[in-house]
């Protein structure tokens, strides 16, 4: 039986034997060097090894490509396993040594192959790589992975460096963190017991998703971190397809500054960094890719969370306390209405501008209103349930106290809508979410004066300005919030 | 004698393809880099990093070594390892080195990231500037050399060389302009083909063009796979298209199409002649035509049905006496021609004669590198 021919790869003066059968079958280089009847298509001298002369190409990169020709392409779990630690100064020149090496051959199973060896410490470079070396498909598995793990790779040390040099690259995996399927998605301390909804048994789940077709709720398979459990009056908003979860105080009355971050795209919690101010019944708000973390109980600041550097800095505060007030984003700026100061009534519309950094009164309006949600559409806020009281007006207050209402403002016009109203329903304690063409409005709470159990969940269509009652409440249980969140397709099954 | 002289051929090419920017430079380098093996030494895979071991170049390092490194395996000397080009080199690289490094910033470990994983290849940017007058004109020389010279002929061009050049401008985002220089080139190329070609009495005619054919096709035999890298990452990518064909679709546009009319009548007199033109010719330019055109078949589909199997509608058992009656038509002119049937010593002979007749595969010619 022959010798395997052997050819000998020179670069930069070594020399390293690598099988020519195993280079033709898995570099294109190569092989249309052999095909191309050019000077080195000519093989071995007489009576000497071939020798076929590399430049440019780094060492350690040459090394790994040749490794795994040798192995004949198989796959290879510890392809980048050869490459030293994340913390390693090094990996990011070995890395790109491999590229570099693997496209400069061509040797396609190995660049297959990266595609699945994409990691949080080397997303970015690969992506990088990717791109000068024109690999579409790793550049497409880079993005999968860094839209996946957005925030995560945002505060990357070098990621400033390296998406400076590439602008579009931050506003193309916000784009793709909002794709997948819009679901309705519920938490809450559900409790268990034989009126928990099928099909599960044991410790009931703290977080469903809602079918729309079936019209059920389905556990999500992922639960609130324990730490947020049983924490009440958090303030929750949705941030790049994240939902954040931060402050509140617990059933020991302690309140908590911590902040968790659930990512629908991995299906995980995270903690992000801690507010610098514990704080309670307060509104988080989402504006410009920022989080706001405005007032709390007897708390006038204001705290911006930049998920860039994962941190929080205090910014202009309110310019009083507030209680049973509410906030949302709007065309860009926040807006604060209703509730209490320390000595009165808030009849007082604040605006938030953030590019100037500064609180403004916006409008002073006559009907008080407090503990209402908010949501907006363009330039239009809807003001969900909480309590109004007409000033001066005769208007019987006891009813329109405790009736489920939705009104809207028009933040340009400066116009308010009353548009409808569910007088069986409370239009305390509930929460809602904009979801699709409505608002979900969802609540459970047994009222103390009256120990009548409201069950609400149900949908206010604000295109055809009509109500939509579902049936199926997602548990019993308390301490409710209801969310929209892209969800990844293949889970929704 | 013809070995050196051929080797002195490529020095002055690999002279000729350096440049101003030292875009052979990392070739040098590598020269320099590190000490020369001794024979007996295993490769040692080397383990600093690549940024290291470019900060790692110091210019003292040049008077280290001596101009030619003899491989450890006792191959010829490569055709980079002219001494003088590799001291020029060496300082153009030190001074290159020296101003890539960068700056020191006060973060290093993001700035070092960012530098080690530049590589040797790309670290000299590479402008439209630079492409124009240093990395075209070198893939124009070797393009033209292939386009010129007979199939068959050794190449001197290094593979490598050309390929990294053609792999630089792509990841210096200068596929657009090489691919659309290259259509450019060989277009012109193929006009000027095209007319010499019209320039060409009838009796050459047909065996011109099959030079022009076999020479072309010959040449896409060297210039795809040079530029693979584009094809791969540009052009099969960007375009949805492949390079080989558009090179192919080039000489159809250029030349064929423009010579079709003026050759059918040619061959096909030709074809009622024999041996007016060599029956290996014929195959070859018939072949050829087909490979560009398949519909060029309509023209003269008994013609084409000669060279090229199943063209023609399949055998119908109803025409079964024609097909006879054909043949018997063509023994007889055979015979009236002087070809005999009676003498069996003639056999090997025919058998010749129908090997480059039926054998179906372009490889069969041996001047014809295949059109595949």
């Amino acid at each position: 039986m022959e010798a395997e021919e052997v050819v000998q790869i020179r670069l930069e003066g070594r020399c390293y034997p690598v099988s020519k059968r195993k280079l033709l079958e898995q570099s294109d280089y190569f092989r249309a060097l052999y095909r191309s009847g050019m000077r080195e298509a000519r093989g071995a001298e007489a009576g000497g090894p071939e020798v076929q002369q590399l430049r440019g190409l780094s060492a350690p990169g040459l090394r790994l490509v040749l490794d795994f020709i040798d192995a004949g392409g198989a796959r290879e779990d510890g392809l980048l396993g050869a490459v030293p630690g994340e913390e390693d100064a090094d990996e990011a020149g070995v890395l790109s040594g491999l590229v570099e090496a693997a496209s400069f051959l061509q040797v396609t199973a190995l660049l297959r192959l990266l595609l699945y060896q994409v990691r949080l410490g080397n997303c970015l470079e690969l992506h990088r790589l990717a791109q000068v070396h024109g690999l579409p498909d790793l550049q497409e598995a880079c993005l999968r992975f860094m839209g996946a793990h957005f925030h995560q790779v945002l505060h990357q040390p070098h990621f400033p460096l390296l998406a400076s040099g590439d602008p579009g690259l931050q506003q193309r995996l916000r784009e793709a963190r909002m794709t997948g399927t819009p679901v309705l998605v519920a938490l809450g301390d559900f409790l268990g017991g034989p009126l928990a909804p099928h099909p599960y048994q044991g410790e009931p789940p703290s977080m469903l998703r809602y079918n729309e077709t079936t019209e059920r709720w389905f556990p999500l398979a992922s639960n609130l971190p324990p730490d947020l459990v049983n924490v009440r009056g958090y303030g929750a908003a949705v941030l790049d397809n994240y939902l954040f979860i931060v402050g509140g105080y617990r059933i020991s009355s302690q309140e908590i500054a911590a902040a968790h971050s659930y990512n629908p795209s991995t299906n995980e919690w995270l903690q992000v960094a801690s507010m610098n101010q514990k704080r309670s019944n307060f509104k988080l708000v989402a504006v410009k890719s920022k989080l706001y973390a405005i007032g709390g109980q007897a708390v006038s600041n204001v705290e911006c969370y930049n998920p860039e550097q994962d941190s929080w800095n205090f910014v202009a505060p309110l310019p009083n306390p507030l209680a049973e007030f509410s906030a949302c984003e709007c065309k860009g700026k926040i807006y604060v209405i209703g509730g209490y100061t320390t000595r009165d009534r808030n009849m007082n519309i604040l605006q938030y501008c953030p590019t100037s950094d500064i609180w403004m009164l916006f409008e002073t309006c006559d009907v008080h209103i407090r503990k209402q949600q908010m949501v907006s559409v363009e330039e239009t806020i809807y003001i969900v349930g909480g309590c109004l009281h007409e000033l001066g007006s005769n208007r019987r207050s006891s009813q329109s106290e405790d009736m489920l209402t939705v009104q809207s403002y028009n933040t340009v016009t400066r116009q308010w809508l009353y548009l409808k109203e569910n007088t069986s329903k409370s239009g305390l304690n509930l929460t809602c979410a904009l979801h699709n063409d409505g608002i979900y409005i969802m609540s459970r709470d047994v009222t103390l004066s009256t120990s009548l159990e409201h069950r609400v969940f149900l949908k206010y269509n604000i295109f055809s300005d009509s109500w939509e009652a579902f049936r199926r409440f997602p548990a019993f249980g308390h301490n409710l919030l209801v969310s929209s969140l892209y969800l990844p397709n293949k889970t929704e099954t | 004698m013809e070995e050196s002289m051929e080797e002195e051929e490529v020095l002055i090419y690999e002279a000729m393809m350096d440049d101003q920017n030292h875009n052979n430079w990392e070739a040098a380098v590598d020269g320099f880099r590190q000490p020369p093996p001794t024979p007996s030494s295993i490769p040692v895979p080397a383990c600093e990093a690549p940024g290291g071991q470019l900060l790692a170049v110091p210019a003292v390092s040049v008077d280290r070594k001596g101009p030619k490194e003899g491989l450890p395996m006792g191959s010829p000397p490569p055709p980079d390892a002219n001494g003088v080009i590799m001291m020029l080199k060496g300082c153009d690289a030190a001074a290159a080195v020296a101003k890539a490094a960068p700056a020191p910033t006060p973060s290093p470990s993001s700035a070092i990231n960012i530098n080690t994983s530049t590589s040797k290849f790309l670290m000299n940017v590479i402008t439209i500037e630079d492409y124009k007058s240093t990395y075209w004109p070198k893939l124009d020389g070797a393009i033209d050399q292939l386009l010129t010279q007979s199939p068959g002929d050794y190449i001197p061009i290094s593979y490598e060389q050309i390929y990294s050049c053609v792999y630089k401008c792509v990841c210096q985002q200068h596929s657009e302009q090489m691919y659309s220089d290259l259509i450019k080139k060989i277009t012109n190329h193929l006009e000027r083909v095209s007319k010499e070609l019209q320039a060409s009495p009838p009796d050459l005619y047909i065996e011109r063009f099959n030079i022009a054919l076999g020479q072309y096709m010959g040449a896409l035999q060297s210039i795809v796979p040079l530029f693979i890298y584009m094809n791969k990452f540009y052009i099969e990518t960007k375009l949805n298209r492949d390079l080989k064909d558009d090179l192919i679709k080039l000489f159809t546009e250029h030349v064929a199409e423009k010579h079709i009319y003026s050759l059918m009548p040619l061959l096909l007199e030709a074809q009622a002649t024999p041996f007016q033109v060599t029956p290996s010719t014929m195959a070859n330019v018939v072949k050829g035509l087909y490979t560009l055109r398949p519909e060029w078949v309509h023209m003269a589909p008994t013609l084409f049905s000669k060279f090229i199997p199943n063209i023609l509608p399949p055998a119908m058992e109803s025409e079964l006496s024609e097909y006879a009656a054909q043949d018997q038509k063509l023994q007889r002119e055979l015979i009236q021609n002087g070809f005999t049937r009676g003498d069996q010593s003639r056999k090997r002979a025919g058998d010749e004669l129908a090997y480059i007749f039926f054998s179906d595969s372009s490889s069969a010619c041996a001047s014809s590198r295949g059109y595949r």
